[in-house]
């Protein structure tokens, strides 16, 4: 359900509201249920210490903030949100008022005992605030690392976040994807890493180049996916994350630190051959410490680049320029789709965001519908004039299967729904979680003609509806939601076709 | 109450009564002089008295205007082509996305048309035939399913639609035992085919009072008990197929023997130990036992009773105020529905005669009081009279005037049709004889109790005109200075009216 409905329906409601004390409370309620709509989507990054997180962080925000170091020796919950002035407040879980403070004051709060002046449950979480580039559609929340001694305190925060990011070590992740089980089973009752909002990041894919003798690598990423397709074969890891996403997270991180300098170099070291760069990267302790026939640029200055992007980035940088691009603006953008961040930020925004925003409206949902008995003892005519005011938000949810789909769908994560495999994944796939259009639900290609999908919605009517008399309880009960989508997206579809002239109707 | 006549000269209407299920509708007609006739349903071998909630769309041959065959017509041509047969489609009353059936859609509302039409025809045999409908809905139907439960209504062919809670409907029915003494608050546990519906309801003299509802719309229905049922029967009917490959094609219509056949095996154990059913040739009768069914059952009821007790505490309301638990709806026959709430609330829980037909029969009995839902106006005692009603409830819509302005209506007469709050119809009747001067509310317009809802002229009756002191009145507001003689030469002298005895006229 997209937010924008919502968000008129709370504006309408807001409009036709009665003034006076009696509506009162109906209104605080309206206007903090705005305020959640309106706010970012909160991405926690959870996963072991030297796991990659705060490089993948550094990626995510658009800029080095966790390279000072600050961060990486405080077990600390760090959020971090865009805004034009930089500032730093501590809040604290013992009913102190924030604290604004100076970074170099942080260690102060944030180091649990280390020195002794401040409990370690006293502070809750840091906020951070600054011009990041890429924070504008979500909030990042750093997790401390997952055995650090500090589970209990990140199983709370990520509790509070609209989708998870879990850091898998390409090297180790499946050992990674172990721990973060087990962590899940330790913190069962405040922690769900289900598909529903856990996501899983392979990070340290640039690693995967050159690949092997005879194998060479060509394309870290496409091997990366080969490596989460298989993480998320796995009969265990496949009930934990919606999907895994491989990034070079060390060429995103490097890409944000790009300097006019740094290009001017990888323009000079474009001019080599690819086959005769790639060959010198082989051997990268020669190229970046000694003198080389062909090649230009200090070793030091190399060094630079190597440290900065990585073997892979380099030469995928090289190989762009030589490509055409010509400007630092221009690799970066390139860059951004070839390290896979990109791709990782738009399941956050687009997915995840989509997801929150249908959680969100749940609870404003039933929010309104119990406003009535708020206001019992109110006069008549006020009553009458906040439901009707309101009746635009309660209408919302009364024939939407999506909330039935999300609670369904957790169930099914949870393992708590008696249906086969095969249900299992249409009923993920109608219910979005492979995107929402029409086709995408359907499970039809993308260049699927309407009457295609016309005829596709009306097969699936027709197999759920059979299912409800025949099928056993949890299928029936699937089968009773999935009539309703498809019937929803057999509409669609033919309202469309209705519009197009393909069908009179 | 036979012989009622309403005070404006007519008898009391003929009134359809209609319970709309999930999975069942059952209806009577109540005559104008008071006697009741529950309609009957052929089902080519039987009349019951009720019929499957279900269409189908035959088009050619069903011999209705819409094409749609309703009740067990559809039922049994419901494998003829399985996309054009729709049943357990109350839920989506009120949904505005239209059902498909084959190449054609239809809004539920013109479904839920076709089956109170098809009910009327069946109500032809009473003379008159029923105009007035009064159907039942659940508690809380939420105002689009009002609305369009209504505008079917309509659609259907009655000129005034009346609607009443479920719940007060079933509080009506005769029970075995005697009726509820006044004031008991009653707990009604309606377990349907579709859904499971709770209330709270206060005995009155007259009327009974709505306290409370909940209900579970979905998985604790007597068809989810069919569903779990069903998986004992499945085996015998997967391995009849696996035995002969030629067999495969029978798989569909196989399902649904299995299905009917469940559905026969469950009524059959709701009334003995032990039973067995025939699924087709060739496969062996089925046996099942009591113990088993319950097994089945216990945790969809436990899940019932659960939502029950949740009501109660959130009303307050303490085990000894709880007068009795009444039993509603054809799932109430399950093993071990009784010893549940027995067991819960400490009272032995009560039924009627048959509780499928329990919401309908009540519903008939609240319909003899119908000529008694009018309120007579209230006037002072002048020429030009303004009239309010007070209404059972603080506020209403007004469905319509039965009388026009400038026209003259006796004593009693109905004025105005009002909706209240909770759907149902309340008449508004003049005081005294008169003609409609102005209307102040129009047709669709919320009206509140003590409105003033039009002002009317009372008759003179001859030699009253005496009494009077009637004088010209001028028609334009004047100035107090003109009043004093300080107008224009040959301007009228204005007379203010006597106190306690002139009236403009």
């Amino acid at each position: 359900m997209p937010v924008r409905p919502v968000a008129e329906a709370v504006d309408h409601a807001l409009r036709s509201l009665p003034g006076g004390p009696a509506a009162q409370p109906v209104r605080d309620g309206l206007l903090q249920a705005r305020e959640a709509l309106g706010a970012p989507l909160c991405v926690a990054v959870v996963g072991q210490l030297s796991s990659g997180k705060s490089t993948l962080v550094n990626a995510l925000i658009g800029k080095n903030l966790l390279a000072t170091g600050t961060t990486s020796v405080t077990p600390a919950v760090w959020v971090l949100r865009p805004a034009d002035t930089p500032s730093v407040t501590v809040h604290f879980t013992d009913g102190r008022p924030p604290l604004a403070c100076a970074p170099a004051e942080l260690r102060r709060f944030t180091a649990r005992g280390v020195d002794g002046s401040v409990k370690s449950t006293a502070v809750d979480h840091v906020e951070i605030r600054g011009p990041y580039p890429y924070l504008r559609t979500f909030d990042v929340m750093d997790t401390p690392g997952i055995g650090s001694g500090h589970d209990a305190d990140a199983a709370r925060h990520i509790r509070r976040a609209d989708a998870v990011i879990a850091v898998l070590n390409t090297a180790v992740a499946q050992r990674d994807a172990e721990l973060l089980i087990r962590f899940r089973g330790r913190q069962k009752e405040s922690v769900s890493l289900t598909p529903l909002t856990a996501i899983g990041v392979l990070t340290k894919v640039e690693l995967l180049w050159p690949g092997e003798i005879g194998a060479e690598c060509d394309d870290a990423l496409a091997l990366g996916r080969d490596h989460a397709r298989r993480i998320l074969a796995d009969p265990v890891t496949k009930w934990l994350f919606h999907d895994v996403v491989p990034v070079c997270s060390k060429v995103a991180a490097g890409t944000v630190a790009l300097t006019d300098a740094a290009f001017a170099d990888l323009r000079a070291l474009s001019a080599v051959p690819e086959s005769r760069l790639r060959v010198h990267l082989d051997d990268l302790r020669t190229f970046a410490t000694q003198p080389c026939d062909g090649l230009p640029l200090p070793p030091a200055r190399r060094a630079v680049l190597v440290a900065l992007l990585s073997p892979y980035g380099l030469f995928r940088s090289a190989r762009f320029i030589r490509e055409g691009v010509g400007t630092v603006e221009e690799l970066r953008r390139v860059l951004d789709e070839a390290h896979g961040m990109a791709t990782l930020r738009h399941t956050l925004s687009e997915h995840f965001g989509r997801r929150s925003d249908l959680i969100k409206t749940s609870r404003i949902v039933d929010w309104a519908h119990g406003c009535g008995h708020r206001l019992t003892g109110a006069d008549p005519r006020v009553r009458t004039r906040v439901t009707d005011a309101l009746r635009p938000i309660t209408a919302l949810g009364e024939y939407d299967p999506a909330f039935a789909e999300l609670r369904l769908l957790r169930q099914w994560y949870e393992r708590e729904l008696d249906i086969s495999d095969e249900d299992g994944a249409e009923l993920a796939r109608a219910a979005g979680e492979r995107g929402t259009s029409a086709a995408r639900r359907l499970g039809a290609d993308d260049t699927a003609t309407l009457r295609c999908l016309e005829e596709a919605a009306l097969d699936r009517v027709a197999h759920w509806r059979r299912l409800q008399a025949v099928g056993g309880p949890d299928r029936r009960h699937v089968a009773l939601v999935l009539e309703r989508r498809y019937t929803r997206l057999h509409d669609q579809v033919r309202r469309a076709r209705i519009l197009l002239g393909e069908t009179d109707g | 109450m036979n012989g009622d006549r309403e005070p404006d000269g007519g008898r009391r209407e003929a009134v359809l009564v209609v319970d709309l299920g999930t999975t069942t509708t059952s209806a009577m007609v109540l005559a104008p002089d008071g006697s009741c006739h529950l309609l009957r349903h052929e089902n080519g071998w039987d009349a019951q008295t009720w019929m499957p909630t279900a269409v189908f769309l035959a088009e050619d041959d069903s011999g209705s205007a819409d094409g749609f065959l309703v009740g067990w017509p559809a039922f049994e041509r419901r494998a003829d082509d399985p996309a054009r047969y729709r049943a357990e489609f109350k839920p989506d009353i009120g949904n505005d996305v239209p059902v498909p059936f084959g190449p054609k859609s239809f809004p539920v509302r013109v479904l839920v048309a076709s089956v109170l039409r098809h009910l009327r025809e069946a109500a032809d045999v009473c003379k008159p035939t029923p105009r007035r409908l009064l159907v039942t809905v659940p508690a809380v139907p939420g105002p689009a399913r009002r609305e369009t439960m209504i505008a079917a209504g309509l659609e259907a062919g009655f000129e005034d639609v009346e609607l009443l809670a479920e719940p007060l409907a079933a509080a009506h029915a005769p029970v075995v035992g005697g009726p509820w003494p006044v004031g008991t608050i009653v707990l009604v546990y309606d377990f349907g085919g579709g859904s499971f519906d709770t209330a709270l309801v206060r005995i009155g003299e007259d009327e009974h009072q709505l306290l409370d509802q909940d209900g579970l719309p979905t998985r604790h229905g007597g068809r989810d008990v069919d569903a779990a049922l069903r998986q004992d029967l499945t085996p015998a009917a997967d391995r009849y197929l696996a035995a002969d490959p030629a067999r495969g094609g029978l798989r569909d219509r196989l399902e649904r023997r299995v299905s009917d056949a469940t559905t026969r095996l469950k009524h059959r154990l709701s009334a003995r130990e032990h039973a067995s059913v025939d699924i087709t040739l060739g496969i062996d009768p089925q046996r099942s036992s009591r113990r088993r069914l319950r097994e089945i059952s216990d945790p969809i009821v436990a899940g019932t009773v659960d939502c029950c007790r949740a009501l109660v505490e959130r009303r307050g309301i303490a085990p000894a105020e709880l007068g009795g638990v009444l039993l509603t709806g054809g799932s109430t026959r399950l093993p071990g529905v009784a010893a549940h709430l027995r067991e819960a609330f400490g009272v032995e829980p009560r039924t009627t005669e048959d509780p499928v037909l329990a919401v309908v029969r009540g519903a008939a009995r609240w319909a003899l009081r119908i000529p008694a839902h009018a309120t007579t106006g209230v006037a002072p005692s002048v020429v030009d009279v303004p009239l309010k009603w007070s209404f059972p409830q603080e506020e209403a819509v007004l469905v319509r005037w039965l009388v026009a302005p400038r026209d003259a209506f006796p004593a009693g007469a109905v004025l105005a049709r009002v909706r209240l709050a909770d759907g149902s119809l309340h008449d508004l009747r003049a005081p005294d004889a008169g003609r409609i001067v102005r209307l102040h509310a129009i047709d669709g317009e919320r009206v509140y109790g003590d409105d003033w809802l039009v002002t009317v002229t009372k008759t003179v009756l001859p030699g009253e005109e005496a009494s009077y002191n009637i004088v010209p009145w001028a028609t334009r507001a004047a100035p107090v200075a003109r009043d004093r003689g300080a107008g224009p030469a040959g301007s009228e002298h204005l007379h203010a009216p006597r106190e306690g005895g002139s009236r403009p006229v």
